[in-house]
């Protein structure tokens, strides 16, 4: 059973115009999605992760933002095709769900309202069906008496409500792919488990991909199969995630992981990664991580590296895998 | 070893106001907290989780009179706090200082850090400006910043270095306690083990005494010797960390510490997924708040707000699945 | 002011560097965008060196009559010609100048150190004294300022003195109600409730803290209410409760000219001309700073 590509960027790079320079948010990445399959994107803020899911639907500012390099999904190279058959893909073939369903439902409108009008945009059913077909996914996403909630405006339901809501928006036309942009970092953590649960049952009924950006490898590690880790806008390490939590070999990877407090590990120090995240408009020469990283060689100051195979299924963006294999990862 | 209670609050109550009608009248009462004690021994880290609207942040302000508290006693080295004039209260706050959540707001943006850390010495006594200068610059090194730092205003520093400025201003005072208000919780993710470790290191230092509060229930595990689990203005459950963590009582707790997404993408974990969501403080259940939805609901709950009961060790859980037993040991019903 | 830097490496997005010029040069950039406020301005400055040396400089004595001149039209003698004492106008405008700007200044001065401190206590302590500021403030702004102003002069008696008192007494109100207004906001900002924390005084935290935040608003509508300050104190004169003959105040001047109207008319002229240019100019230049530095303030 091969599996078929639904996804594929290669060296795709975002760049902004700003008042004095060209910043690169996003330097040269590539990556895939399978049909059905869970991609994590892992990464703290600024390493470019939420840019990228926004690039996948073309959902950049026109005039700031440039992009280079290729997008393909089902076949069809996203960034050439021209705006009206965007809208086609849009909320459609692919859909988003983001961080704050606060900002990203309109206020103005009632919720039966505006799930309506996605499925009128792009189904061709009527007025009545349409409402038919509301009703019955808001049912399927766990919201109580759908019937009054189609009434309701957002201002009158609690976050984890309306992160429903936006899930079943974003499914009703059932998409191929579902892009979910920090979906539970909102949320408290009952409701985080009651969405992600929400989201798995989603996965296995309607057969979706879903691109899971997170900063959260917990999240990571429940709904994920594969996972990109990703700094300063690089691909740093890319593997399957069993793989990925076990045998961790980038040194920002281990270094995150050991900062991190973790319920089922106590330590007695958590161990900090030194420094910070550079400005993108001061990145230094050769490895991005270089001034951080506590195994940095003479090499790293130099070079930026590319992404090297470790194993198989797994790659890092690091010279210490220059060889494969590693030296103590 | 007998630890010496540092602070004791007993039954803490902070009620809110609602006010409608035509002559906008106390209609009703938001109870953000509602009957809460526990007690905080010098040296240790009492943790404070629960999920937004518990009420735990009014908590860590009412104990410091930044609101006042509607009832209760908040008993601090053996003086009750709610009971001082707002001048006493002024002078305690030398002793029990407070580091707050958001980094980008808790500074003034129009003045340099250095005189945001220092400011609060002429109000307890030290006045003399050589003397000023020096214990800021002191503090700045102790929190990781340099003494030519000082000299920049807020908006120059990132959200860790910040946070960092807010431990400052708190140190400087050498209080006893500190009551941490989610400090971490605005922070990157690498950048909250740097002032963990920061916290920690400075309570072995200076001996200091730590109310954590927050909702990240894997940082309060990580620097907390005890626990309080709140949920909607009631303290449900407390005890030592490992204790709770390892073997919660109270469902709710149960139902938190299990939806905890795991670090650890093999584990297949029993989990509990309460349904529906948290209930409005302006408007508690009848009986036990988390009688809703609870799966281990019973008729009693109901109707009857569970008591607090004492069991071994200094460990508390308010519900009805448990009884006190003659010989005061719990017994599970 | 402080300096902005080039990048700043926040927590969060480092995309977009922050301007490179201080916040007082993009100030003073926006400012001089306000070509009318810089006119303004420029009157202004006229005005006060005008009340500072005007007396010293003018040509003849303001309050030395000469009957063989009377209501005499601008010549080359007397650039804007005589009134009906044969005083020679411009120097009595010149010297009007002062009284203006002392009783307009001082009356203003007085009213928003009241106000502003009342403003600042009820914004900051609330409850029943807050009630009380705000009723009185609602009563007092109920009036119009000049029927306010002439019942001062009732009581008080006539004369420049009184009139400071009544604007002043005019001007508190206006005060309270915009600094409370700027207080309420401030009091609610974390750094607030962190600098209480720290146990510094209630009176620390409203002078460093609180009135810095306000003091933009002030300066604002301090520059604003001077305009006003000329205007009724210049009123107060044309009814004959303010400055009495033969003070050269504009208002006086205007109400004595009046008769003059048809034969003279250069005599009221001058002055009424004098109370436009200068009640014009601050409210312009109080619109450029207020417009300046409300853009610095959503910056």
């Amino acid at each position: 059973m091969t599996r078929v590509k639904l996804l594929e960027v290669k060296e795709l790079k975002i760049s902004f115009a700003s008042q004095n320079a060209v910043i690169t948010a996003v330097n040269g990445i590539s990556f895939h999605v399978y049909k059905g399959e869970t991609l994590g994107i892992v990464g703290e803020s600024g390493c470019g992760k939420s840019i990228t899911s926004l690039s996948i639907m073309r959902l950049l500012p026109k005039d700031t933002a440039l992009i280079e390099g290729s997008i393909q999904f089902c076949g069809q190279e996203v960034l050439m095709l021209p705006e009206c058959e965007m809208h086609n893909i849009r909320g459609n073939q692919i859909s988003m769900i983001f961080q704050e369903p606060m900002t990203s439902l309109n206020p103005v409108h009632t919720i039966g309202k505006q799930i309506d009008e996605v499925i009128l945009l792009h189904l061709k059913l009527s007025g009545k069906e349409a409402r038919i077909l509301t009703l019955d996914m808001l049912k399927k996403v766990g919201i109580p008496r759908p019937e009054a909630i189609v009434k309701d405006y957002p201002y009158q339901l609690s976050g984890g409500m309306r992160q429903r809501v936006m899930i079943a928006m974003s499914l009703v036309c059932s998409p191929g792919l579902l892009i979910a942009d920090e979906p539970t970092t909102a949320l408290d953590v009952t409701i985080q488990a009651q969405i992600l649960d929400l989201m798995r049952l989603m996965r296995k009924e309607m057969g979706a991909s879903i691109i899971m950006v997170t900063h959260d490898l917990g999240v990571v590690a429940e709904m994920c199969e594969r996972v990109l880790v990703m700094y300063a806008g690089q691909i740093v390490e890319e593997a399957e995630v069993v793989s990925l939590f076990a045998n961790p070999k980038h040194p920002y990877t281990v270094g995150l992981m050991k900062s991190i407090p973790q319920l089922n590990k106590s330590v007695s120090r958590l161990v900090p990664i030194p420094g910070q995240v550079p400005p993108f408009s001061n990145m230094p020469p050769g490895c991005r991580f270089a001034p951080r990283c506590l195994q940095v060689m003479n090499k790293c100051r130099n070079e930026n590296p590319s992404l090297l195979t470790v194993q198989d299924g797994h790659n890092c963006r690091c010279w210490l895998y220059e060889n494969g294999g590693g030296l103590g990862g | 070893m007998v630890k010496e209670t540092l602070l004791e609050v007993k039954n803490l109550k902070k009620y809110f106001d609602i006010r409608g009608g035509l002559l906008n009248q106390v209609t009703g009462h938001v109870k953000a907290v509602d009957d809460v004690s526990f007690s905080v021994s010098r040296g240790e880290t009492l943790g404070i989780v629960g999920e937004s609207g518990c009420g735990k942040s009014t908590t860590g302000r009412a104990i410091l009179r930044l609101l006042e508290p509607t009832g209760g006693q908040v008993y601090f080295d053996g003086v009750d706090l709610a009971k001082l004039s707002q001048e006493e209260m002024r002078q305690k706050r030398k002793d029990i200082q407070m580091i707050f959540q958001d980094p980008y707001a808790s500074l003034n943006p129009r003045m340099l850090v250095a005189d945001i850390i220092g400011e609060a010495l002429p109000a307890h006594g030290i006045s003399n400006k050589g003397e000023i200068i020096r214990r800021v610059n002191e503090t700045l090194e102790l929190c990781g910043l340099t003494s030519e730092q000082g000299l920049r205003y807020p908006h120059e520093f990132s959200g860790g270095q910040r946070q960092r400025v807010g431990i400052a201003r708190a140190l400087i005072l050498r209080p006893k306690f500190i009551i941490a208000d989610e400090p971490v919780s605005a922070l990157d993710v690498s950048i909250q083990a740097q002032i963990i470790n920061l916290l920690q290191d400075l309570q072995v230092e200076f001996g200091l005494t730590y109310l954590f509060i927050s909702h990240d229930l894997s940082v309060v595990r990580h620097i907390s010797n005890r626990v309080g689990v709140m949920y909607l203005g009631r303290m449900v459950e407390s005890g030592s960390a490992e204790t709770l963590y390892e073997n919660p009582l109270h469902p709710y707790t149960q139902a938190l510490l299990s939806a905890i997404p795991m670090t650890d993408p093999r584990s297949k974990r029993e989990r509990i997924i309460l349904q529906g969501d948290v209930p409005s403080p302006a408007n508690p259940p009848n009986g036990c708040a988390f009688s809703p939805r609870c799966p281990k609901v019973m008729e009693i709950c109901k109707n009857t707000s569970p008591d607090i009961i004492h069991m071994r060790d200094n460990y508390q859980v308010a519900c009805h699945l448990y009884q006190q037993s003659v010989t005061d040991e719990a017994t599970i019903i | 002011m402080s300096q902005s830097v080039t990048s700043v490496n926040v927590a969060g997005s480092t995309l977009a560097p922050v301007s490179v010029h201080s916040q007082m040069t993009q100030f003073l950039h926006r400012f001089r965008r306000q070509k009318m406020a810089i006119i303004a301005f420029g009157i202004i400055v006229v005005l006060f060196l005008l009340a500072l040396i005007g007396p010293a400089i003018a040509p003849y004595d303001p309050f030395k009559p000469d009957y063989n001149i009377l209501l005499e039209p601008p010549s080359s003698t007397h650039w804007l010609g005589t009134d009906e004492f044969g005083r020679d106008l411009l120097s009595r405008i010149m010297n009007g100048a002062r009284i203006s700007m002392v009783v307009s200044l001082s009356s203003v001065f007085v009213g928003s150190l009241i106000g502003t401190f009342f403003g600042l206590t009820a914004g900051y302590y609330g409850g029943k004294y807050d009630s009380l500021v705000m009723r009185t403030c609602d009563v007092m702004l109920a009036f119009p300022g000049i029927l306010q102003a002439i019942a001062i002069i009732a009581i008080l008696g006539p004369g420049l003195q009184n009139v400071i008192i009544a604007v002043a007494i005019y001007t508190i109100p206006v005060f309270i109600r915009i600094v409370r207004g700027s207080t309420l906001a401030l009091k609610n900002m974390m750094y607030i409730e962190a600098a209480r924390a720290t146990g510094i005084t209630d009176r620390l935290i409203i002078w460093k803290h609180i009135f810095p935040g306000t003091f933009s608003i002030v300066l604002v509508y301090f520059t604003m209410r001077i305009g006003s300050a000329i205007l009724i104190a210049a009123s107060l004169s044309f009814l004959g409760l303010g400055a009495q003959p033969p003070l050269p105040e504009w208002g006086a001047m205007l109400s004595s000219g009046r008769q003059y109207l048809m034969s003279a008319p250069h005599v009221a002229l001058f002055p009424g001309l004098a109370i436009l240019i200068t009640c014009l100019a601050f409210n312009l230049f109080g619109d450029g700073l207020r417009d300046a530095l409300d853009r610095k303030i959503v910056e």
